[in-house]
């Protein structure tokens, strides 16, 4: 892979990872780590795309995965935290503050997020959703719902 | 639902803010970091693998030729110094 395709992938791509990514973990430093993450993927499987699938859905299935991965290492990293600090080996940082849009974003689980992220952020159709995420679609359906129902709660609480 | 709408349209509309050039840097320091480790474990481990194909077959030779020797020595040391069946020939004659 030539620096200039890696260069120019991210270029045309990098609003829409960023936007997946800043929207599904809240913490500037987990944004970014996310970002980062998902680029570094990309940049090494690079090589073996082989370009059967549209590049625009191989960045999301790349993104998804990522952030899918991301979240699972935030959630043992989290328990452990809480572990350690109760034992009082490590001071519990409160967590950053969420900023207005990202509130009702927050009230979801991880999955009902991307779910929702995807397909009305992105606008993706719900058979996409189904193939980058690896969920059947009636379970796409249901937390995209259940998903929907969550923000609209949190929004019209909001004002 | 106009809510929700308008809501949704602020999340495609306005992502927090962020320096790409930066992290874009941080991407390729963070990519040539990965790829210099891997060649620092792969290559101890392929040092290792070529001894190890150069040093079984001659272990394999000298540890079976002295194991060899070693059988036939003991063998006629054994069968010359004769044990129970030279006492047997003094005795008997």
């Amino acid at each position: 892979m030539s620096p200039l395709e890696f260069a120019s992938l991210y270029e045309a791509h990098k609003e829409k990872v960023w936007r997946i990514a800043s929207r599904y973990v809240f913490d500037r430093e987990d944004r970014e780590d996310l970002f980062q993450e998902v680029w570094l993927a990309v940049h090494k499987a690079l090589k073996n795309f082989r370009g059967e699938a549209k590049v625009e859905t191989w960045i999301y299935r790349v993104t998804v995965n990522a952030a899918i991965n991301y979240a699972k290492k935030q959630t043992l990293y989290r328990k452990g935290r809480q572990i350690l600090a109760a034992l009082r080996v490590v001071y519990e940082h409160p967590p950053e503050a969420v900023d207005d849009l990202s509130v009702p974003l927050s009230k979801l689980n991880p999955r009902q997020r991307m779910v929702l992220l995807l397909a009305d952020v992105e606008e993706r159709p719900l058979e996409e959703i189904a193939e980058l995420t690896g969920l059947p679609i009636g379970t796409v359906k249901s937390n995209l719902h259940r998903g929907r129902e969550i923000v609209k709660k949190e929004v019209m609480k909001n004002g | 639902m106009v809510s929700y709408d308008k809501y949704i349209q602020g999340l495609k509309k306005s992502a927090p803010p962020v320096d790409y050039n930066q992290l874009y840097h941080q991407i390729e320091q963070k990519a040539a970091r990965r790829s210099f480790l891997i060649v620092q474990l792969a290559a101890p481990l392929l040092v290792i693998a070529v001894l190890f194909i150069v040093a079984l077959p001659a272990a394999d030779y000298f540890s079976s030729s002295q194991d060899d020797g070693g059988a036939l020595v003991s063998f006629v040391v054994q069968d010359e110094s004769g044990g129970r069946a030279l006492e047997n020939f003094i005795f008997e004659n």
